[in-house]
């Protein structure tokens, strides 16, 4: 057992600690780390925001002339005036550029991955347990949001087999949230044990 | 005994599941690891690749989703260093470059030569849109890297322009942009593979894409890393973990069967209704 005499480790783990002990009750040494996180995490990105400006628009425009790049600061900087009553309309101009460029950048992807590749990914042959519980769990899960006619009869079998793929994916989806928390919490304690205590190699 | 189970205070489960993680860690069990398929994937394709060749490393995560990925991460670039592949980093999380060189600094990147087999250029803003950008022309998208080099100066970037110049692109996920970015604007769009190395939350949801053949190969969280480092035939973080997360595992299954029970008990007359407090 050889304790970290770095500076550096003894800072990360009390903060740890503090962090964990919310587990147990809320404390001062929590709410203490709690607050330091927020700071820090402002102040990086605001270094990284400037970094990037500086890096991206300032530095090409006044060592190389690259003036276009004054359109992008300028519509930035009017983002800024939403708080000003009188000039709050301008922001509108960027905001309506960002959503816009957003929007259409997403839905030229989304056809295609998510739509034309993903319906190409479940025609799939029925030669296999994996492939048929794919096609029927596919079949009943879009069975059950379809709502245009009453489910009975044959309609409401397929609409609730669908209804029990949804639960297992559920399901699922929880045991992997289970198993990330831990996973968190063991990449923690490593560091505890390890990196400051020296219990474990 | 059921109505004092049913009243039990939350903080005894917390303790129960801290020993449960802790003894295993301190004295390990030596459970066995399994390897998925779609690390097995991943691994192949790194075998597969030339010495020299180009990848992209990016560190799409925060501190709180690195704690899980760091393991994933550490095997995935110890294999990349053995492989003698340039690894070119960078982030669309604004943490992501700090925590980038924390993972060269921990892998075996750390011994070699910064600029020529590895480089970190550092982050940049605008999410999906960004992605789109850097994807078409990466050192204009970086002009200076994190640590403020003149990117298009380094050996590294030697022959690279878009992200076309490179054989695969791993994103270390856990939040937005993250895979699905990646594919809708690089991965289909520029037939460049992707693969990724992935927080449990988020694995049921981007296991279609693997099913698709969009997503070439994944590191699920611990587990994943604890396969890729029995591939690798290495002890590393992942594998040192997976004794305290199987026993913590069984202990989770214990209380979710117990409170079951005690729940459907509770109902009976004669008991009084509780809960966990």
């Amino acid at each position: 057992m050889q304790i970290s005499t770095d500076l550096g480790v003894w800072i990360a783990a009390i903060a740890t600690i503090g962090i964990i002990s919310f587990a147990f009750k809320d404390n001062p040494l929590y709410r203490l780390v709690e607050n330091v996180y927020v700071g820090v995490s402002a102040g990086h990105a605001i270094v990284l925001g400037w970094i990037n400006i500086r890096d991206k628009a300032i530095e090409p425009m006044i060592q190389k002339g690259d003036w276009s790049l004054l359109v992008p600061v300028i519509l930035g900087v009017l983002l800024y005036t939403r708080y000003s009553k009188k000039l709050s309309w301008l922001s509108r101009f960027p905001l309506a550029l960002l959503v816009g460029i957003g929007t259409g950048l997403a839905i030229r992807g989304t056809i295609g991955s998510q739509i034309v590749s993903q319906i190409n990914g479940t025609l799939l042959p029925l030669n296999s347990a994996n492939n048929i519980l794919i096609v029927l769990g596919t079949l009943g899960v879009l069975t059950y949001f379809f709502f245009s006619v009453e489910h009975r009869g044959a309609l409401k079998s397929v609409s609730t087999f669908g209804r029990y793929v949804m639960m297992v994916s559920f399901g699922a989806a929880f045991g992997s949230t289970v198993m990330g928390r831990m996973a968190l919490f063991i990449g923690r304690l490593q560091f505890l044990y390890s990196n400051w205590l020296g219990i474990i190699k | 005994m059921l109505d004092r189970l049913a009243r039990m205070d939350r903080r005894v489960i917390y303790a129960v599941v801290f020993l449960s993680l802790s003894i295993p860690l301190i004295w390990p069990i030596g459970l066995g690891v399994s390897v998925g398929p779609e690390t097995q994937k991943l691994y192949d394709i790194i075998e597969s690749l030339p010495s020299g060749s180009a990848v992209i490393v990016s560190m799409d995560t925060s501190p709180g989703g690195y704690g899980e990925l760091a393991s994933g991460t550490t095997a995935l670039l110890n294999h990349m260093a053995r492989k003698g592949l340039r690894v070119i980093g960078m982030g669309f999380f604004d943490t992501g470059p700090s925590l980038l060189e924390t993972a060269f600094g921990g892998s075996e990147f750390r011994n070699k030569e910064y600029g020529k087999d590895y480089v970190n250029l550092g982050y940049l803003a605008g999410g999906e849109t960004a992605i789109a950008a850097m994807a078409r022309d990466i050192p204009g998208s970086f002009p200076r890297d994190y640590r403020g080099n003149v990117t298009s100066s380094l050996p590294i970037m030697e022959g690279i322009k878009s992200v076309r110049d490179v054989a695969l692109i791993v994103t270390i996920s856990s939040g937005t942009p993250g895979v699905p970015e990646w594919i809708r604007q690089v991965g289909d769009p520029m037939k460049v593979p992707i693969a990724t190395v992935l927080v449990a939350v988020n694995v049921p949801n981007m296991t279609p894409y693997i099913q698709a053949g969009q997503l070439k190969g994944m590191i699920p969280s611990m587990k994943g890393a604890a396969g890729y480092e029995s591939l690798m035939g290495v002890r590393g973080l992942g594998t040192a973990g997976m004794d305290a997360q199987s026993v913590s595992h069984l202990v989770i299954l214990a209380f979710v069967i117990l409170g079951n029970v005690v729940h459907l008990a509770s109902k009976k007359p004669g008991v009084s209704k509780g809960g966990v407090r």
